[in-house]
C-alpha cells in the first residue's frame, strides 16, 4: 500500500502543478496552398483607386444618364396618350398617333438600352432586401401578362378590393420595363389570362379604348419607372450613398473590412453576363436550359419579345461589362489583373468580350426570328458568352483573390 | 504556438503516474474463483442510487430503470424534459435525431454536449464532426445520467454544457428475461426483447430492438412519414479473481439500422394551421438510411482501495440522407425558408409554392428541385482507462480520479446533388448528371486526460480537478486535383475545475462548482474561427430523506467566445461553416423535488422539475449565421425557453400504477437578431401531457397503455431549416409485457 501512496502522491503533486497553471490554450496549423479562399500575389495595386473609378466614372453616369431617359419616355408616353384621345376626338390624324407612337417606342428603347447596362451594374440598394428595388423597375424573367391587363383595369376603375389604386405597391410582375414591352408593343390588344381570373368585359371594349386604357397605365408604369430610378440615385449618390460606402470600404466604420471587399461586391455584380446573360437570355430560349417549348428553341422565350430588342439587351450587358472591366478611360479590372501579371485572362477577357460583341452586331433578324432560321449562330453567341464566363470564374476569380457570388458558385451548364 | 508548460508534458507525467499504477495491480497473479463483481455495473453507470444524498460536487441527474419504465419513451427528449437545464429544439416528432442542449448551449444536433453509452462518447465522430446523427435506441437502456458544471469536466471533449450517458443493460446474475410487444396509432409497432443468465463466473446478454411507425405527417398525393429502426445487443462477461484483485472483462457488439421518410421540409404558418401534420408533395422522396456497428472490450479491475475501468471501442456508421435541399435557382433564387415564410407575396412566390407542393408543374430550369444525399462514412475508436482510488495522504482522506483516453475518428462526405423536375405532382429526374457536392475528409487524433482529487475536510468535500485535451486534426478535400486543399491543426488546452460540497445534515447539503468550458472547431474550420470558451459557475443546495428529494441549482456561464456552426438542419445548407459570436452570458436557475405520498395503500409520487434561463450576447455584431443576423448586445440566444417546467404525478397500487407527466415549454426566439429570415419569429408556448397506465397481471405479465400528448396539443416547435415543423400529435399505444 506504500507504494500504491507514493504513485499517489506524485500524482497528485503533479497534476496538483497542472492545475494551478491551467486555463491555457495553444492552437496551430499549417494549411495546403489550396485551403481558404485564394490570395493575393504581392501587388502594388491601389484597389481603392479601382473602386472609385469604377463608382464615379462608369456606374454613376450610367445612373444618371438612365433617370434621364426614363424622364424623356414617360413624357413621350403622355404625350401619346393624349395625341390617342385626340385622334379618338378627330383631333388629329392617324400619321400623327403613328409619329407620337414611333416616338414613345424609340423613348422605351433608349431608356431600356441604358437600363440593360444597369442590370450589370446592380450594386448596393438595387440588391439590397433581395433585390427588390430592381424588381420594381424590371422584374424579368418574372413577369406576368395578365397581371398587367388585370391592373390596366384596376387602375382604370382606381380600385382594389375597395382602395384606390397605388402602383407603388403593387407586384413587380405588373408594372416595370416588362409591363411598360407590353403595353407599349403588344398590338393584340386582347388581355392574356388563360385562367378564371381575367378582366372582365375587356376583350369586348373597342380598340381605341383598349389602347387609350393601356397607355394611360403605361403612363403611370413610366412615371414609377422615374419614381424608382430616383431612389436609387438617392441611395447611390451623396455623402451617405452607397457609392461612397464602396469608396469608405477599409475605414473605420465602413462595413467593409478592407477595400478587397469593396472590389469583391463590384465583381459580383458582373457576374450578371452568367446566370443572367448567359444562362436566361441566350441558354433558355436555345432549350439548353428547361423551357416552355420542352428544352427545345423556343422563341416566345427571349427576353423581349414585343419589342424585339433581346440581342441589344445582350448587347448593352456586354458594353457594361467591357466598361466595368476596362474602367472606360480610368482604372479597371484589366489593370488589376495586369498589376498581378496575369496578362493571359486579361487577353482573354478582353478578346472574348469583342468577340461576342461582333457577333451580336453581325444578327440580320431578331433573336427570336434567328432562333427559327439559324439556331446555330445563337449556339455560337451563347458559346461566345460561355467563354467570357469560363474565365470570370475561374482565372479571373483566382488571379484577383475573388470570391464567387453564390449563384454562380456552381457551374449550369 | 506556445510550447510551455500547457504542452503534454504534463499530460505525459499523469499518463506515467497510471502506468506505475496499473503495473502494480499486476503484481500478485493467482486466480481464484469470483462471485461476479456488482462495482463493475457502476463503472458504466456512474451515478449511484437516488435513494441517499449524493455527494458528488457539481450537478448529476439520475433517471433510473424504475422512471425509464414508467412511460416507456422512445424519443430522448421526452425523458431528458424530466432534467433541469435541458433545452431542447424538437424536429421531427420522434426524436430521431434529437437536437439537446444543455444550460444553455445550442442544441443542434446535440453537438455541443457529449452523448456517451457506458461511459464510452457514441457519437459518430465526436471530434471531427460532432453532430449526433446517431442515437441509440432506448429499449435497451436502463438508466440514462445527465452532467452539468464541474460534474462534466471527466467528459470531454466537449465541457461547456454538460454529458448525457445512456446505460445498457447489464449481463444479469441469474437468467432473466422478457418479451415487450406493443400496437399503436399511426402503424406504431414495436417488439423488444431480451435473456441473460450467469452460470458461475460467465454471463451474457442478448438484446434486441425493433421500431416501425408509418409516420404521423400526411404527405400529399399519400406516403410513408414514418421510420423503422432495428438494433440488436449481445454481452458476455467473465468474472475472475487475481489475488486480492477482483476483475471483469466484458465484450459487448451491437448492430443498429434505421429507414426513415423523413424531411427537413416543413409548412408555412397557414398550411401549419390548418394542418399541422401535412407534409408536401415536394418531400416524397426524402430518405434517411443509416447502419451503426459497434464493439467494445471492458476490463475493470478491483482492489482494496482502488479500481481501474478500462474500455475499448470501435464504431463504425454509415448514412446516407437523401432530402429536398433548395429549387436550382440561378436566374430566379429563392430559398425554402423565404418562400414559406411568404409564399404568397407575388407571383413569382405563388408559382414556386405551387411547385413545391405539386399543384403546378416545374418548367423553367430555375424551378427545378434539387435532391441532395449527403452520404456519409464514420469511424470512431479508441481505448480509456478511468482509475478510482480512495487513501489517505497528508492525513486528509482523498478520493482520487484519473482517467485518460487516446481516441481517434473520422467522417467522410460523399455528397451529391440530382436535378428534379416536379411534374403531376410527382419528383421526376431531369435526366442530368449527378453532380457531387462536397467530397472530403475530416479526422481528429485526440488524448484527452482528467484528474481530479476530492479531499474530505469534516463535512467538506473539496475536489479540484483538471482536464486536458490535446487534438491533431486535419482536413482533407478528396476531389480529384485539389490534393492542396487541407488543414493540419492542433489545438492543446487544460480545464481546470474546483467544486466543494458542505454537508449541512444526512440529509441536507450545499454545493458550489466552477470550471472552464471548452468545445473544439472541427478540423475543417479555419484557424480564425475560435474555439468555445467560458467559466461556468454553480451554486446550489441539495436535499434527500429517501422518501423525498429537493434540488435548488443557480448557474451562470460567462462564455468569452460563443461559437455555432452551420448544419443542413439549422441553415439549410450543408457548409460546416462556424462563426464566432463573442461574449455571452447565460444564467439560470433549476429547481427540482419529488415526494412520495402514501394513503389508503396507495403510493402517489409527485416530482416538479423547473428550469429558468436567460441569455444575452455582451456585443453587438452582424454575422452571417442563420440564427444570429445583426445582434444588438443584449438580444438573447436562440432556442433558448425562458421557463421550463415538468410535473409529474401518479398512482401505485400492488398490481397497477398510472402516470401522468405534464411538460411546459416558453416560446422561443427564432433568430437572435435582425435581418434574418426568422428575425422576430418565435416558436409557441407549447404544454403536452403524457399518460401511462400499468396493470400487472401477476406471473402473467404485465398490460400497458401509454397515450403521448393526451390533450392531442400541436405547437410550432421549430421553423428550421425549411418552415413550421409541428410537435408530435396523440399517439396510443398498447402493449404486453412479459418478464421471465
Amino acid at each position: 500500500m506504500n507504494k500504491l501512496n507514493n504513485v499517489a502522491k506524485a500524482i497528485i503533486i503533479s497534476c496538483g502543478a497542472t492545475w494551478l497553471s491551467a486555463c491555457g490554450e495553444s492552437t496551430s496549423s499549417s494549411a495546403g496552398p489550396d485551403f481558404g479562399a485564394p490570395t493575393l500575389v504581392e501587388n502594388e495595386f491601389d484597389e481603392a483607386t479601382l473602386v472609385a473609378n469604377l463608382t464615379d466614372q462608369v456606374i454613376t453616369p450610367v445612373y444618371e444618364n438612365f433617370l434621364g431617359l426614363a424622364q424623356s419616355q414617360t413624357s413621350a408616353i403622355g404625350n401619346y396618350c393624349a395625341k390617342l384621345v385626340e385622334f379618338s376626338d378627330g383631333a388629329v390624324d392617324s400619321a400623327d398617333v403613328e409619329q407620337s407612337e414611333n416616338a414613345v417606342k424609340q423613348g422605351f428603347q433608349d431608356a431600356f438600352a441604358s437600363w440593360q447596362q444597369i442590370e450589370m451594374m446592380q450594386i448596393g440598394p438595387l440588391v439590397n432586401n433581395e433585390g427588390q428595388l430592381r424588381n420594381k423597375i424590371y422584374s424579368w424573367p418574372v413577369t406576368s401578362n395578365c397581371g398587367v391587363d388585370l391592373d390596366v383595369t384596376f387602375f382604370e376603375a382606381d380600385d382594389i378590393n375597395g382602395a384606390p389604386y397605388d402602383i407603388t405597391i403593387r407586384t413587380p410582375a405588373r408594372k416595370g420595363f416588362d409591363a411598360l414591352e407590353y403595353l407599349l408593343f403588344n398590338e393584340n390588344l386582347d388581355h392574356s389570362c388563360t385562367g378564371s381570373t381575367f378582366p372582365a368585359g375587356w376583350n369586348a371594349r373597342s380598340e381605341e379604348q383598349r389602347q387609350q386604357t393601356r397607355c394611360q397605365y403605361a403612363s403611370v408604369v413610366a412615371g414609377d419607372i422615374v419614381a424608382n430610378a430616383s431612389i436609387m440615385l438617392d441611395e447611390w449618390n451623396g455623402s451617405d450613398g452607397y457609392a461612397n460606402t464602396l469608396k469608405q470600404a477599409g475605414t473605420v466604420g465602413s462595413p467593409f473590412a478592407t477595400v478587397h471587399d469593396a472590389v469583391n461586391r463590384i465583381s459580383d455584380a458582373i457576374f450578371y453576363i452568367d446566370s443572367f446573360t448567359k444562362d436566361g437570355k441566350l441558354a433558355t430560349p436555345l432549350g439548353l436550359f428547361a423551357n416552355e417549348c420542352g428544352s427545345q428553341a423556343c422563341p416566345q422565350e427571349v427576353e423581349s419579345p414585343y419589342s424585339a430588342s433581346s440581342l441589344n439587351n445582350i448587347k448593352q450587358n456586354l458594353l457594361a461589362l467591357q466598361a466595368l472591366y476596362t474602367g472606360a478611360d480610368g482604372v479597371g479590372f484589366d489593370d488589376f489583373l495586369l498589376d498581378v501579371g496575369d496578362t493571359a485572362t486579361h487577353e482573354s477577357l478582353i478578346t472574348g468580350i469583342n468577340n461576342a460583341l461582333q457577333i451580336i452586331d453581325s444578327y440580320e433578324q431578331s433573336l427570336a426570328e434567328t432562333l427559327l432560321s439559324d439556331e446555330q449562330m445563337v449556339t455560337d453567341t451563347h458559346e461566345s458568352v460561355k467563354d467570357i464566363t469560363d474565365v470570370l470564374k475561374a482565372d479571373f476569380i483566382n488571379s484577383l483573390a475573388l470570391e464567387l457570388p453564390a449563384t454562380s458558385a456552381g457551374d449550369n451548364d | 504556438m506556445r510550447n510551455n508548460i500547457y504542452s503534454p508534458k504534463s499530460a505525459l507525467l499523469c499518463a506515467v503516474s497510471l502506468a506505475v499504477t496499473s503495473a502494480f495491480t499486476g503484481n500478485a497473479l493467482a486466480e481464484e474463483d469470483a462471485a461476479t463483481n456488482p462495482n463493475y455495473v457502476e463503472r458504466m453507470q456512474i451515478l449511484g442510487s437516488n435513494q441517499k444524498l449524493r455527494k458528488e460536487s457539481g450537478s448529476a441527474t439520475l433517471i433510473d430503470e424504475l422512471e425509464l419504465e414508467k412511460f416507456a419513451f422512445d424519443d430522448i427528449s421526452r425523458i431528458l424534459y424530466s432534467v433541469p437545464g435541458i433545452n431542447i429544439r424538437e424536429e421531427d416528432g420522434f426524436g430521431l435525431r434529437p437536437n439537446i442542449g444543455i444550460r444553455g448551449a445550442t442544441p443542434e444536433r446535440s453537438r455541443k454536449i457529449n452523448i456517451m453509452e457506458d461511459g464510452v462518447l457514441i457519437g459518430p465522430a465526436p471530434y471531427s464532426a460532432p453532430s449526433a446523427y446517431y442515437f441509440p435506441m432506448l429499449q435497451k437502456m436502463t438508466a440514462v445520467e445527465v452532467f452539468k458544471g464541474p460534474a462534466a469536466i471527466k467528459y470531454g471533449p466537449n465541457t461547456v454544457a454538460g454529458s448525457v450517458n445512456l446505460v445498457t443493460r447489464a449481463v444479469p446474475d441469474a437468467p432473466e428475461g422478457e418479451i415487450d410487444v406493443a400496437l399503436g396509432t399511426d402503424g406504431y409497432q414495436k417488439l423488444h426483447g431480451y435473456y441473460g443468465t450467469t452460470q458461475g463466473d460467465l454471463g451474457f446478454l442478448l438484446e434486441a430492438s425493433t421500431l416501425q411507425s408509418d409516420g404521423f405527417k400526411d404527405l400529399d398525393g399519400g406516403g410513408d412519414t414514418g421510420f423503422d429502426k432495428n438494433d440488436f445487443l449481445a454481452k458476455v462477461r467473465y468474472d475472475f479473481n487475481t489475488g486480492a484483485l477482483q476483475h471483469v472483462v466484458e465484450i459487448k457488439v451491437a448492430y443498429a439500422d434505421e429507414v426513415s421518410d423523413e424531411t427537413y421540409l416543413g409548412l408555412t404558418d397557414a398550411d401549419f394551421n390548418a394542418n399541422p401534420n401535412r407534409r408536401y408533395r415536394g418531400s416524397h422522396l426524402a430518405n434517411m438510411d443509416w447502419e451503426h456497428n459497434q464493439w467494445q472490450f471492458n476490463h475493470y479491475v478491483e482492489g482494496q482501495d482502488f479500481d481501474i475501468t478500462t474500455k475499448v471501442y470501435r464504431h463504425d456508421f454509415e448514412r446516407a440522407w437523401a432530402k429536398l435541399n433548395q429549387f436550382k435557382g440561378g436566374l430566379v433564387d429563392i430559398s425554402f425558408q423565404d418562400l414559406l415564410a411568404n409564399p404568397f407575396l407575388d407571383e413569382n412566390t405563388t408559382r414556386f409554392y405551387q411547385i413545391l407542393t405539386g399543384q403546378t408543374d416545374s418548367v423553367q430550369e430555375y424551378e427545378k428541385l434539387i435532391l441532395g444525399t449527403n452520404d456519409r462514412e464514420y469511424y470512431s475508436q479508441g481505448i480509456q482507462s478511468d482509475l478510482r482510488l480512495n487513501l489517505d495522504l497528508f492525513n486528509l482522506s482523498h478520493r482520487l480520479e484519473l482517467g485518460i483516453r487516446i481516441h481517434e475518428d473520422q467522417i467522410e462526405r460523399n455528397h451529391i446533388e440530382d436535378s428534379y423536375n416536379m411534374l403531376a405532382g410527382r419528383l421526376v429526374t431531369d435526366g442530368s448528371a449527378t453532380v457531387a457536392t462536397s467530397t472530403d475528409r475530416e479526422e481528429a487524433e485526440a488524448v484527452s486526460l482528467y484528474l481530479q482529487d476530492t479531499i474530505t475536510l469534516g463535512n467538506l468535500d473539496v475536489s479540484l480537478g483538471v482536464r486536458g485535451e490535446f487534438i491533431d486534426s486535419s482536413y482533407q478535400n478528396r476531389v480529384p486535383g485539389n490534393e492542396g486543399d487541407y488543414l493540419h491543426k492542433s489545438t492543446r488546452i487544460w480545464l481546470p475545475s474546483a467544486s466543494a460540497f458542505y454537508t449541512l445534515s444526512d440529509n441536507a447539503g450545499l454545493l458550489f462548482g466552477v470550471h472552464e468550458g471548452f468545445l473544439p472547431t472541427g478540423p475543417k474550420q479555419a484557424p480564425e474561427i475560435d474555439i468555445e470558451n467560458s467559466i461556468n459557475y454553480e451554486l446550489g443546495y441539495r436535499y434527500n430523506n429517501g422518501d423525498g428529494q429537493f434540488e435548488a441549482i443557480w448557474f451562470f456561464n460567462d462564455i468569452s467566445n460563443l461559437k455555432e456552426g452551420c448544419q443542413f438542419s439549422s441553415c439549410g445548407s450543408d457548409n460546416d461553416v462556424e462563426f464566432n459570436g463573442g461574449e455571452v452570458d447565460i444564467v439560470g436557475l433549476e429547481v427540482s423535488g419529488g415526494y412520495t405520498f402514501s394513503l389508503n395503500g396507495l403510493q402517489f409520487p409527485v416530482s416538479l422539475v423547473y428550469t429558468f434561463t436567460d441569455s444575452e450576447f455582451k456585443t453587438s455584431f452582424t454575422s452571417g449565421f442563420d440564427m444570429w443576423g445583426t445582434v444588438t448586445a443584449g438580444d438573447a440566444l436562440p432556442y433558448l425557453p425562458e421557463n421550463q417546467f415538468t410535473l409529474s404525478i401518479g398512482a401505485i397500487a400492488d398490481n397497477w400504477e398510472v402516470h401522468l407527466i405534464t411538460r411546459y415549454i416558453d416560446e422561443m426566439l427564432e433568430a437572435s437578431g435582425a435581418d434574418v429570415a426568422l428575425s422576430g419569429a418565435k416558436t409557441e408556448a407549447l404544454s403536452v401531457t403524457d399518460l401511462s397506465a400499468n396493470y400487472r397481471l401477476g406471473r402473467y405479465g404485465n398490460l400497458y397503455l401509454k397515450i403521448d400528448n393526451v390533450f392531442d396539443e400541436q405547437e410550432i416547435v421549430s421553423r428550421r431549416p425549411f418552415g413550421a415543423r409541428p410537435s408530435k400529435p396523440q399517439q396510443a399505444v398498447v402493449g404486453y409485457k412479459y418478464q421471465f
